[in-house]
């Protein structure tokens, strides 16, 4: 095992707890396809971005059409047999994100010059690549990086982690059929999923 | 002093885990929705549906991470370059506050203006630390649009820069700004009504 501490191992643990098989988003049976289908049908009539998270990558959608893909390195998943449509609740970070605030008193005099220093910007760079990732139906995501940044910071990856998986493991204990995961892929595309993904937004998984 | 910390250590620590445990048991969560009827034909019925939704003709994509803006038709990208988007942060001041950030959905173009005029609105000059002006006269001020402007809607534009050194990096106060060259190929390109999906 990569990630010798127990916090980090108990969630996995409590993942594959539940039965493990093919990935509801999969398609498959005309009842799979149906669903997947009718789902695509509902978020592509909304104005924003949906996302859709499959066996081997995230992908964005708007109107029907892909517009990002996000590819998935390694993912640890409770099976559901049918693909399943929610929105987001909530995605929280591991590590604070963040926030630029300007008081008028502080700005430079001459205007160019006001947004040209990268500390004044919020970019793609600044968002967390470790985080979670709550849907409106009770299920809930760990979508990380993988990278190694610091004792502390990996200990609030841990305790995210362990806070999604108890998070799961509740609902589970409350007889909601929730699903839950572990999802791993590039610290870049971890970054631009976190800044792509909004409250209310559709999801398909 | 040592007999009241751990006091607090004994009764606090289990008493927030306790919480925390009633408040995920009592969390309300929507209900997972019945599966739709399932059928070769009501699947393909549907495709049809989901198909007709796609954007006929031109279209533009904008990605805001990677300050990027794709004019396609079909799946086929007319123009790919680099622009600029929001910068994402706010601006306080006498107890209002603006938040620059590109929105984000489904806009069209709406207009094409060129040798755009721009009129300042009151976060610019609060921004330069300079007072509201009296005279709306002041507000206008040319040459900082580029050529064009194309309007898509809630007072945001695509529009030209003079500051191309920025273009890929999110600096602007919500529009989108492209090059020169990128910005007249685009108005050439893209009539009014053309969709335009920022992302």
């Amino acid at each position: 095992m990569k990630n010798p501490s127990f916090l980090a191992s108990l969630p996995a643990l409590l993942f594959l707890a539940a039965p493990c098989s093919a990935f509801g988003a999969a398609e498959g049976s005309t009842v799979q396809n149906a669903a997947l289908v009718t789902y695509r049908l509902q978020l592509a009539q909304q104005r924003v971005a949906s996302i859709e998270i499959r066996d081997g990558a995230v992908i964005a959608s708007m109107k029907g059409m892909e517009v990002k893909r996000f590819s998935i390195s390694k993912a640890e998943l409770s099976s559901h047999a049918f693909p399943r449509l929610s929105t987001v609740a909530t995605k929280t970070a591991a590590v604070r994100t963040r926030q630029v605030i300007v008081k008028v008193e502080q700005v430079s005099a001459d205007p160019s010059e006001t947004v040209s220093s990268p500390d004044e910007i919020v970019s793609v760079e600044d968002m967390p690549e470790t985080f979670a990732l709550k849907l409106k139906d009770g299920s809930v995501f760990y979508i990380t990086g993988k990278s190694r940044d610091g004792i502390l910071n990996g200990w609030r990856k841990d305790w995210l982690k362990c806070r999604v998986g108890c998070t799961f493991l509740f609902r589970q204990l409350r007889g909601l059929p929730v699903c839950g995961g572990i999802i791993e892929m590039d610290p870049t595309s971890a970054r631009h999923l976190f800044w792509l993904i909004r409250p209310e937004m559709g999801v398909i998984y | 002093m040592k007999r009241r910390l751990r006091l607090f250590l004994t009764i606090v620590p289990p008493l927030l885990v306790f919480s925390s445990f009633i408040a995920l048991l009592l969390t309300p969560v929507e209900p997972i929705p019945p599966l739709p009827p399932a059928s070769r034909k009501e699947i393909a019925r549907l495709e049809r549906k989901l198909g007709a939704l796609r954007p006929k003709g031109y279209y533009i994509l904008v990605d805001t991470a990677a300050n990027r803006l794709w004019l396609k038709r079909g799946d086929k990208a007319l123009l790919e370059a680099k622009c600029s988007t929001g910068s994402g942060r706010q601006l306080e001041c006498q107890g209002r506050s603006w938040t620059f950030e590109t929105p984000r959905g489904e806009f069209r173009i709406q207009g094409k203006i060129s040798n755009p005029i721009w009129r300042k609105p009151d976060w610019a000059f609060l921004e330069e630390g300079k007072s509201l002006p009296v005279n709306d006269n002041e507000r206008f001020e040319k040459n900082v649009l580029g050529e064009y402007a194309m309007a898509i809607g809630d007072g945001y534009f695509i529009h030209g820069t003079l500051y191309n050194r920025m273009l890929g990096r999110n600096v602007t106060h919500g529009c989108i700004r492209l090059g020169s060259p990128d910005l007249i190929r685009l108005t050439q390109l893209a009539p009014v009504g053309t969709k335009v999906y920022i992302f």
